[in-house]
């Protein structure tokens, strides 16, 4: 019965975990989802309406014999109504045909060879022929020749021609079907079942001067968007500052209305491309863009992530957009000489219908991608689909996997302990049938009958206990997440996990069950009738455990030297999830196995020392303790390695789960840099600093401190090389008292030395490590910075590097350069903050409720100010708008899937089966006693040794072998944790600290005792019932 | 020690029906006396032992051991009693495996309340011929030669009475001889009273008394107990 309780809790324990991840499902796909703004956009690669059409045929098809020549024939035609420029042709020959040189002709004209190869598959790239401008409706024919150089089967569907233009600059393919129109495709996608939303997305940069109002230009470059108003109301992080935006009229950008003090009805019209000017449009409204990532992530496939914010914007309708933006852009790229600068951006915006989103990332993927095929099914072959959705989902479903996989790894030890549990009560119960066994055997039984009923029963045990380890895991995990994160698990996926547990668990106990008694069954008979033998473990096992510490050591200390710990983070835009170098988690699991069978054979040697009692047998019960432990070692041992690898395996797990959760607050704390950010709104960030400064002063607010930061606000020129950067300015002495910098250092100083050095001298500068490193530039070099990069201020500045950092504090999108933001101002002039890092002030009570206090504060102060705008309130306008966050709040953020498993529960979970799993080895320990000696208890009561002092005799061996293993269990534990944290490494920005869960250790060391002492009593409990009278006269 | 048991009876429930193991038994055994249980298997022999020894309570009848009624010692009384007057012999050794021969009599002295040296219990096991054996483990010595440390193990206490259950069973003839004159002509039985039960006439015969039982009762005693004492 125990066997079979500890066979289930240790199945239950590997099923618990697989079920874990399981029903953290939702959340992952949840997670994965609520971070994009824009699930699909299919992006039109003719924004200006198609004109290329491509046709390739070829004179023969089927079976070509070798030599023979096959002529190739291309036509190019413009279908448009302006002229296609700079027209690119290329091919690639179907496999087996070679080129026959000097056989292409373009429009009858003989065409040179380009070094031997043909003029449209030419150079390494085969980047093609430039065949000029093409009128509307006129076309060109290019033939050229192959010949077969083995017998080959040719189709028209392996023809490749491809063309391209300016103006259609991705290439079209060769009898690709024709191009939609922006409305007709709008239409087509809306009726796709699972499309929620298809709304145009225009966009077109215009260059500076371009916009007016009345007499007053705008020098800078200004975003035009052509957006219908329902887009805006499906994005509500356009923050509507004033009027309104009803399509017809603009919406414009609070820097812009600052710039051209545009109010709402004001009018402003546009200069195109071409020359022509928009008549004057009204101000609808004026709008803080600044939070809109829809409008302004990269649509560069690298850097989907990147949020380029571009301060001088207006919205306009896609019908204006249509009518006055597109045309001028066709005209002005025809017309020869004029150099447009990035043409027009034209998209349909998709959502999908998350509403019946299937709760596992794997299946929520596989609807997406059904969506994104309909979508791309439509007028195939002509644009691309930016699949938002489904590369967080492919993220979400590989962060899923590798969960799956992590958590089935870190369940692997219950199910080791629970073959090692079941091998243990399957040697029990050899033992305790091998005078049964061997009678059998005397009286003609068959070692193979005899085999078969072990198996038998092996399997009924194992069955039995798998079957009650998968409930186990499902209760469990329904207990930890709630009954609803498990209901809500597909039945496909509950029971596949289900059979997916019981099945390995079975395997693994049955094997571990039959073996002890197939090997009691290979002793002579004579043994078998003999008593019990002290074991001694054979020389191979000595020698494995060695192997197995040293294989783990040495595996783990490998895999550190060659990096594997040193993974990359994922990214969901480019749908990549993080990789864990899981198969690492072995060498620690095989480490700690070797460790504790050296251990517990050192302890083996040590106790079993030969030892006399010369003055006689002393207390009855302590000279029965120690002269039973002593001389009946391998129960010892085999109690000792149980509870001590259960010790092992919990600390390791819940070490984990700790550092795991541990690690991922200090990366949450690292990127918002400070107890609390404040970032202030588009249209404050020039207000000076000092100001909102002095106004987030308020009680429970200890310091603040300003930082400018831009994306590729900078421009960095070493001494061979230049690229653009990421830069923060802040101010050292305040930045110090309230960013969050444990652990943090600069490559060449400590945190606070290197601080120093810009705080008393302005004209040096920090560097990320990446950024010095693409530029060769180290600490001491001199080098130029072009602060406030692409605005009227910007400022080039020479600079002496003072340090190179891998981690800056409060730069989530990452930092490159650092300056002194007091010389930041002087060079340029900007007086502004775009964020402010601020430290509470420190109470009695935990830093949280210290940060939870100043953030409210905070934000019901924010509130009131907005809600007196333009009158007088105690607050003052600077807090208007303000968006207060905290580590909390970075948390939500991380767009790994991962973090939506349940880090608490799960150690919580491993905590409980921890002290069931130590329990019931005690207890299989007490009970193999009771088995195994019931004869000697009961001869001894014959004798008059009171039930007590048998009790006492229990407990205490059961407690030596509990306090036993657990102290080699902790001691283990602490040699392989840092092993299984390392695993982590590649999941963090900051390397994790090792957590060790104290109150999980001390309840395991605990209830570890408490179940010795239990166990006891139980035994004892039984030994009272028992008629000892009938144990005596056994034989 | 005198043993006096009065009308006593032993009976179990089984799934089969009631099964009487002892049938209103009464007889008494005086001070020193060797009396041999004789009857077939299943007549009751062990079951009277361990009504004698206190290891059973009885279903109705009395035990009395030197004038004291067994059903009034409980707990703490009846095993102080075990552990100072009886010393037990079974049909196996019992012999705790994890304990030399030495250890296993030096373990029994130690429940009498006796903290012998080890020297004091080599030169016991030496005067019954067994000081080779001394620090052997059990399952290192012969069938015979366990039977005897096991005889040496009930007896090292001196106890006042000595219950040995078939103890030369599983023993050839010799050792069974050899096993039964250590126990009779052992100085440490010398006073004491000695119960034996067992099959074998042979050696029933070689003690004071014979009582035959069957089916729980007693058929016969030899000599004649006329007198039995209530």
């Amino acid at each position: 019965m125990v066997s079979v309780v500890g066979l289930a809790i240790g199945i239950g324990l590997f099923s618990g975990m697989l079920f874990f991840v399981e029903a953290s499902s939702r959340s992952m796909t949840r997670r994965a989802l609520s971070p994009i703004s824009l699930d699909m956009q299919r992006v039109l690669s003719a924004p200006l309406g198609p004109r290329l059409t491509l046709r390739e045929t070829i004179d023969r098809v089927g079976s070509i014999t070798p030599g023979s020549t096959v002529t190739l024939s291309i036509t190019v035609g413009n279908e448009g109504t302006e002229p296609a420029n700079d027209v690119v042709l290329g091919d690639d020959l179907p496999d087996s045909l070679t080129y026959v040189p000097g056989s292409t002709r373009l429009d009858g004209m003989l065409l040179a060879d380009v070094a031997g190869a043909s003029p449209v598959a030419q150079g390494l790239t085969g980047a093609g022929l430039t065949i000029g401008s093409l009128k509307p409706g006129r076309s060109t024919t290019l033939i050229y020749s192959a010949r077969a150089e083995r017998a080959v089967e040719v189709r028209t569907s392996a023809l490749s021609a491809r063309a391209s233009s300016r103006e259609e600059n991705i290439p079209i393919r060769a009898d690709a079907p024709s191009s939609m129109t922006l409305d007709r495709l709008q239409s087509e996608v809306r009726k796709l079942p699972g499309v929620t939303s298809a709304e145009k997305f225009l966009l077109f940069d215009l260059s500076g001067g371009s916009v007016r109002r009345d007499r007053s230009i705008l020098p800078q470059s200004i975003r035009v968007f052509g957006l219908a108003p329902a887009y805006l109301a499906a994005h509500p992080s356009v923050r509507l500052h004033s009027g309104r935006y009803d399509g017809k009229s603009a919406l414009v950008s609070v820097e812009l209305a600052r710039a051209l003090a545009l109010v709402p009805g004001s009018k402003i019209s546009m200069t195109l491309p071409d020359g022509t000017r928009t008549p004057p449009t009204a101000v609808g409204g004026v709008a803080d863009f600044s939070h809109a990532t829809q409008l302004f992530s990269s649509r560069k496939s690298k850097k989907l992530d990147d949020f380029l914010y571009v301060p001088m914007s207006l919205v306009v309708g896609p019908d204006f957009f249509e009518r006055w933006v597109l045309p001028a852009y066709a005209r002005a790229a025809s017309t020869p000489g004029r150099i447009t600068r990035n043409g027009p951006l034209v998209e349909l915006d998709i959502a999908v219908d998350r509403s019946t989103m299937p709760s596992s990332p794997s299946d929520a993927l596989a609807r997406t991608k059904s969506v994104a095929e309909s979508v791309m099914g439509i007028a195939p072959g002509r644009d691309y689909l930016i699949d938002n959705v489904s590369n967080a989902l492919a993220v979400a479903s590989d962060d899923s996997r590798t969960a799956r996989q992590l958590f089935a790894v870190l369940g692997l030890p219950g199910l080791l302990l629970a073959a090692f549990l079941a091998m243990y009560a399957g040697k029990i119960f050899a033992e305790a049938q091998r005078r049964q066994d061997g009678l059998l055997r005397l009286r003609g039984a068959d070692r193979s009958q005899l085999q078969a009923i072990v198996l038998a029963r092996s399997c009924l045990l194992a069955g039995v206990g798998a079957i009650a380890g998968g409930f186990l895991g499902i209760l469990a995990a329904a207990v930890f997440l709630g009954r609803r994160a498990v209901s809500e698990i597909p039945m496909n996926h509950l029971l596949l996990t289900g059979a997916e547990g019981v099945a390995i668990g079975l395997v693994t106990t049955v094997a571990a069950t039959f073996l002890p008694v197939w090997h009691a069954l290979r002793r002579t008979i004579a043994d078998e009738l003999n008593e019990l033998n002290d074991a001694v473990p054979a020389p191979w096992i000595r020698r494995l455990a060695v192997a197995m510490l040293i294989i783990g050591l040495a595996g783990h200390a490998i895999g550190g030297f060659l990096g594997v710990f040193d993974g990359s983070p994922g990214s969901v835009s480019s749908g990549k999830a993080t990789r864990l170098p899981l198969p690492m988690l072995l060498f620690p699991v095989v480490a700690a196995t070797g460790a504790m069978l050296i251990g517990v054979d050192c302890v083996r040697l040590l106790i079993s020392r030969r030892k006399t009692w010369p003055t006689g047998f002393g207390s009855v019960s302590l000279g029965l303790v120690t002269r039973s432990l002593r001389r009946r070692t391998w129960a010892v041992s085999f109690g000792t390695l149980g509870v001590g690898l259960v010790t092992v395996f919990g600390l390791g797990v819940a070490t984990f789960a700790s550092t795991y959760d541990a690690g991922k607050k200090n990366d949450s704390e690292f990127a918002n840099g400070a107890d609390i950010r404040v970032t202030s709104p588009a249209e404050e960030r020039s207000t000076d600093r000092r100001v909102i400064a002095t106004a987030l002063r308020i009680p429970g607010v200890a310091a603040v401190s300003p930082v400018v930061f831009g994306l590729d606000n900078s421009v960095l020129i070493g001494e061979f090389d230049q690229d653009r950067e990421n830069l923060a300015a802040i101010d050292p002495k305040s930045f110090r008292r309230v960013a969050l910098s444990r652990g943090l250092s600069f490559r060449n100083a400590a945190w606070d030395e290197g601080l120093d050095a810009i705080q008393t001298d302005n004209k040096r500068l920090f560097l990320g490590a990446e950024a010095a490193d693409n530029l060769s530039i180290e600490v001491g070099d001199t080098v130029q910075v072009l602060l406030a990069r692409g605005t009227a201020q910007q400022s080039l500045e020479s600079f002496r590097v003072a340090g190179v950092f891998d981690h800056f504090p409060g730069f989530p999108q990452g930092v490159d350069v650092v300056v002194d933001i007091g010389r930041y101002e002087a060079a340029t002039g900007l007086k502004g903050a775009d964020f402010f890092l601020a430290a509470t002030t420190r109470t009695r009570g935990t830093r949280h409720a210290d940060v939870e206090r100043a953030v409210a504060s905070l934000q019901s102060s924010v509130q009131v100010a907005s809600r007196h705008a333009g009158a007088s309130n105690p607050f003052g306008k600077p807090l208007q708008g303000l968006t207060i966050t905290s580590a909390k709040d970075a948390i939500d953020k991380d767009r790994s899937s991962l973090v939506a498993v349940d880090a608490h529960a799960l150690a919580r979970l491993c905590e409980m089966f921890s002290v069931f799993l130590n329990a019931t080895c005690i207890g299989l320990v007490v009970l193999g006693m009771m088995v195994l000696r019931r004869r000697e208890f009961a001869f001894l009561r014959a004798n008059g040794l009171s039930v007590g002092r048998m009790s006492l005799v229990i407990a205490a061996e059961a407690i030596f072998v509990t306090v036993l293993g657990t102290l080699f269990g902790l001691a283990v534990g602490m040699l392989v944790g840092p092993q299984y944290t390392d695993v982590l490494g590649p999941l963090f920005a900051i390397r994790p600290v090792r957590v060790v869960p104290l109150d999980s250790l001390t309840l395991i060391c605990v209830l570890s005792v408490v179940a010795a002492f239990v166990s006891s009593l139980a035994a004892v409990g039984a030994l009272h019932h028992d008629r000892i009278s009938e144990y005596l006269r056994e034989t | 020690m005198m043993v006096c048991l009065s009308d006593l009876s032993r009976h179990y429930d089984t799934p089969a029906g009631r099964v009487l193991a002892v049938d209103r038994i009464t007889v008494s055994i005086g001070s020193g006396e060797r009396v041999a249980l004789v009857g077939p298997s299943g007549c009751g022999k062990s079951t009277l032992l361990n009504l004698i020894a206190g290891l059973e309570k009885p279903s109705s009848g009395r035990v009395v051991v030197d004038g004291v009624d067994l059903a009034r010692l409980r707990g703490r009384r009846l095993n102080a009693h075990r552990r100072r007057s009886i010393g037990f012999v079974f049909q196996n050794d019992n012999l705790l495996p994890f304990l030399t021969a030495g250890e296993n009599v030096a373990l029994r002295l130690a429940l009498a309340g006796r903290a012998d040296l080890m020297s004091t219990v080599t030169d016991m096991l030496a005067a019954l011929d067994l000081s080779s054996f001394v620090d052997q483990l059990p399952d290192r010595m012969s069938g015979g030669q366990r039977q005897r440390v096991a005889i040496a193990v009930a007896l090292s206490h001196r106890p006042s009475l000595v219950l040995a259950d078939e103890p030369t069973a599983a023993l050839d003839a010799s050792t069974s001889r050899s096993a039964v004159d250590f126990l009779l002509a052992g100085e440490l039985a010398a006073n004491a009273t000695l119960v034996i039960a067992t099959h074998d006439l042979a050696v029933a015969e070689r003690f004071d008394s014979i009582i035959e039982l069957r089916d729980g009762r007693i058929v016969s005693t030899s000599p004649d107990r006329t007198d039995p004492v209530r």
